[in-house]
């Protein structure tokens, strides 16, 4: 499908909102070719196709909202889908504030669609995924699972204040997953994976992840138990998306400030973090998967500063939350997608040999309660250093603290950054003041 | 749809699964005394599972009509023509086994399709307006709705052809309070096959709404919990986790293949004699369980999997081609969450068995421990080694309840813990019915069980 006729049909399905009487409407429309091989049980199991075409409307009908989607659009299916949006507005509660952005440009993000993902052949994406496994595999290790996907989208946005929102892109996806296993230990499990908008270059890519991943298992034999103390830990930047961007994105958010849950609404322009952290908010990262020209509803994205030397420095929100907070949108209706950290000075190793004892924590299994900012649960695959010399990997070590103390108690940041399965881009990160439990 | 999809497997040569499946859902969710969420979701079409030069290619189709489908079975062919040239070991035939036949609803089904829908919004929205009341210090509440009606049939050419409907509503409600600067949230939930009257049984509107808003207060000011080595009393949740997460997971029969820890210890001693662990499509000791369900994904009728019994390893969960590798019967386990997904070996309602000791003897014979309350999310490894969050501990000293803490997170190697078990309650319950799998792709499951004593780790502040 063409993404004109996507917006054709998306246009026609806000025509069938507004025919039946809404004040205002937004429809989005997607279109998804999905092609994937998948590995399992050592061995190949599956190829499948999927070809998806979603529609999703929401309405404002005397200030209040209804919405619906569907999948089903031939015939009366998108007008019964209307008519059931509209039907959940007429019961819904009025709410003043409801709105939709106006119309806007959107600057383009080049370098997201390519052809040759676009028409990817069955046997190039049958040799991608032999070789990707093959360059994880190693006798001590089992690979529980892994997949190659190939997935072509197109998306339009319109809402009846004339916003309109079209983009196409192409994403070559992977991950690969298992664990350390010999006849007399296994290890903790662990995954990998990454991302690429073109073909080109994809295979190298894939093939040093599928090489990280096998290298991440192949140093967790022969773990031994490590010693509880409170003090520094070195949080790897696999970890830092719960502990840390997690918790930050929930108190910098509109609508968390909006609900009274945010802990950080008085906040801006004071310290919230040590100095050692900057991080912003770049959509335009290519080597992340969601580098977009515009947020969910529409709105377009910009380089958006989010911490400075530690000082805050903006709330995210979109048009409805900045309406209620009486502030503009800052394109982050659906969330923070593209945080980078900035690095710092020292290296990874320098960070290291600067301690008296210390964990390395490569992968967190455990909770952390945004409210409350408290932490706790298993560090897997982590490692044991004493005086910065390698001890040995960890086995059953939990840590725990609390991520408002923990912003405060960053010591330092390394000069390496790290694009975490294109999904994120960070530093490593010495923190102090974590309770670490050896069972 | 049934008999379109019969009629189309009539004329198609080798193995065949045709899946159709349409699911409606709708959301309601109330913040503050505003809709958030009043959404209809309709999302349907055929899944189409071939096997062809011994492997699985699948393919889907959005149109049930005779024309797409019949498309969808060609790009399956081509991609288990594809897939077979790198897979290594092929798959045979698979046997004959016993077929789910007829057409099956589920009880609650029309009770709630019948409901109106502005009667169900503003039940949503009245438990956030009174759940707010219940105290001063509680200043948002959450109160979400969630109802999913599914409808599929399964048609295979060897065999299977059934349809079933049926539906699982589910209510969250989460309330945020604060005080003097510190802050705290109660949140519960609830989950069942059936209808809306089934939903309030236990508890009731008025029991989730009180149990909510004590916990989010209750805990203000509550110290934490210290870590180390602890004897603890899991609640029902917490043992339908460990019974789902960190064992359920591991005896998945395509994990055992994998090489989970669970991998050859048929036969063996895994746990005290006080435990034995099932995974049913039914529904025991306690009714309308969120995981139940007629047939499975493959249209295999489901079974009640007696995996560990009195601590003895017995059986894995299986699929038909894992059933086929193993030389034992399926068990029922091979679920997909949508037509565009294949299935896969996946639990169900996952439960250890109750026992002989009433809760308060438990407490009264543990000299120091914890009560823990509340499932929080959990994870866990193929080794078995797991965590899991909870909503918070009760001190026990020389045989009684003592104050609360904060958040425990309890960590532990699952078949090492399970050998710790010394006592099971005889209360049971399911409690794990709002909660989603997550493997490749979501399924809808429910776990639970007893009150279990057992000895494990507790992550908490040094």
């Amino acid at each position: 499908m063409r993404l004109d006729e996507l917006k054709s049909r998306a246009d026609a399905f806000l025509g069938e909102a507004m025919q039946r009487g809404a004040d205002e409407a937004e429809v989005g429309a997607n279109y998804h070719v999905v092609d994937r091989i998948v590995f399992e049980k050592n061995d190949f199991q599956l190829a499948s196709s999927n070809t998806t075409l979603t529609f999703s409307l929401e309405v404002h009908k005397d200030q209040r909202k209804g919405s619906a989607s569907t999948n089903e659009t031939k015939g009366i299916a998108l007008g019964q889908s209307a008519d059931a949006a509209m039907t959940l507005a007429g019961f819904s509660l009025p709410d003043e504030h409801l709105c939709f952005p106006e119309a806007q440009k959107h600057e383009d993000v080049p370098g997201r669609f390519d052809d040759e993902l676009e028409n990817l052949s069955p046997d190039k994406l049958r040799g991608i995924a032999a070789d990707f496994l093959a360059a994880g595999r190693h006798e001590s290790i089992s690979i529980d699972g892994a997949e190659l996907q190939v997935a072509r989208a197109k998306e339009v946005i319109v809402n009846s204040n004339g916003l309109v929102a079209k983009d196409q892109a192409t994403l070559l996806n992977w991950v690969i997953s298992g664990m350390g296993k010999t006849e007399s230990e296994v290890t903790s499990f662990d995954w990998f994976g990454g991302t690429s908008w073109k073909w080109d270059g994809s295979r190298e890519r894939s093939l040093a992840d599928a090489g990280v991943f096998k290298e991440k298992l192949l140093r967790c034999f022969g773990p031994q138990k490590g010693q509880s103390y409170e003090g520094k830990v070195l949080l790897a930047p696999a970890v830092l998306g719960e502990l840390i961007f997690g918790p930050m994105q929930f108190h910098i958010s509109g609508r968390q400030i909006m609900d009274g849950k945010s802990r950080w609404e008085n906040d801006l322009g004071k310290h919230v973090a040590s100095d050692c952290l900057t991080l912003l908010d770049d959509p335009f990262d290519l080597d992340l998967s969601s580098a977009a020209p515009y947020d969910a509803e529409g709105v377009a994205k910009r380089k958006t500063s989010i911490i400075e030397k530690g000082l805050l420095k903006t709330h995210l929100d979109s048009t409805y939350t900045a309406k209620r907070r009486g502030t503009v949108s800052t394109g982050h209706a659906g969330g923070l997608k593209g945080i980078s950290v900035a690095p710092g000075d020292s290296s990874v190793e320098d960070l290291i040999a600067g301690t008296d004892k210390l964990v390395v924590v490569e992968r967190f299994s455990g909770n952390l309660n945004p409210v409350t900012g408290d932490f706790s649960g298993v560090a897997k695959g982590s490692h044991w250093y004493e005086k910065g010399e390698y001890k040995h990997p960890l086995i059953e070590t939990m840590i725990a603290g609390n991520f408002f103390d923990l912003m405060k108690s960053i010591v330092a940041v390394s000069s390496r950054a790290d694009h975490y399965m294109n999904e994120y881009k960070s530093p490593w990160m010495l923190v102090d003041g974590v309770s670490v439990t050896a069972s | 749809m049934r008999t379109l999809l019969e009629e189309i497997v009539r004329g198609q040569a080798g193995w065949v699964e045709l899946r159709y499946h349409r699911r409606r859902q709708n959301d309601f969710s109330v913040q503050k005394g505003r809709v958030d969420v009043a959404n209809a979701q309709t999302i349907g079409g055929v899944g189409v599972r071939v096997l062809e030069d011994g492997s699985f290619g699948f393919a889907s189709s959005v149109e049930a009509d005779r024309a797409s489908i019949q498309k969808a079975v060609e790009r399956a062919r081509a991609n288990a023509r594809e897939v077979s040239k790198l897979q290594s070991k092929k798959v045979g035939v698979l046997p004959i086994v016993e077929f789910a036949k007829g057409d099956f609803v589920l009880d609650g089904y029309e009770e709630l399709e019948s409901k109106p829908l502005d009667e169900k919004l503003q039940a949503v929205i009245d438990m956030e307006k009174e759940t707010v009341g219940k105290a001063g210090d509680i200043h948002t509440v959450m109160s979400s709705y969630r109802e999913i009606f599914e409808e599929k049939a399964v048609v295979t050419s060897d065999g299977a052809s059934a349809s079933q409907k049926l539906v699982r509503p589910e209510l969250r409600l989460n309330a945020f309070a604060e005080k003097d600067g510190d802050h705290n949230v109660g949140s519960n939930s609830l989950g069942v096959t059936g209808g809306w009257n089934c939903l309030f049984d236990h508890p009731t509107a008025q029991g989730i709404i009180e149990k909510t808003a004590k916990q989010a207060i209750d805990l203000l000011g509550a110290p934490h919990i210290p870590g180390g080595q602890a004897t603890v009393i899991l609640e029902p949740s917490l043992v339908g986790l460990l019974a789902h997460e960190a064992i359920g997971h591991t005896v998945e029969a395509d994990f055992v293949l994998s090489g989970s820890v669970a991998a050859g210890k048929i036969g063996k001693r895994v746990g005290s004699d006080l435990v034995t662990l099932c995974d049913s499509g039914h529904s025991e000791y306690a009714g309308n369980a969120g995981g139940e369900m007629p047939f499975d994904d493959e249209g295999i009728p489901v079974q009640n999997t007696v995996v560990i019994e009195n601590g003895i390893l017995k059986s894995y969960l299986h699929n038909r081609e894992s059933a086929a590798e193993f030389g034992v019967a399926p068990t029922g386990n091979g679920r997909a969450w949508l037509y565009k997904d294949e299935p896969l070996i996946r639990m169900r309602n996952t439960y250890l068995r109750p026992g002989t000791t009433p809760l308060e003897e438990m407490i009264a014979s543990t000299r120091e421990g914890y009560l823990i309350v509340g499932a929080g999310s959990g994870q866990a490894d193929a080794t078995g080694e797991f965590m899991f969050g909870s909503s918070y501990a009760v001190e026990i000293k020389n045989g009684k309840l003592g104050r609360k803490l904060r958040e425990a997170t309890i960590s532990g190697v699952a078949f090492d813990v399970l050998q710790t078990v010394d006592a099971v309650s005889t209360e049971f319950r399911w409690d794990l019915g709002s909660g989603y799998c997550g493997k490749w792709q979501p399924a809808k499951v429910d776990a639970g069980g007893p009150y279990v004593r057992c000895r494990l780790t507790l992550g908490g502040r040094q």
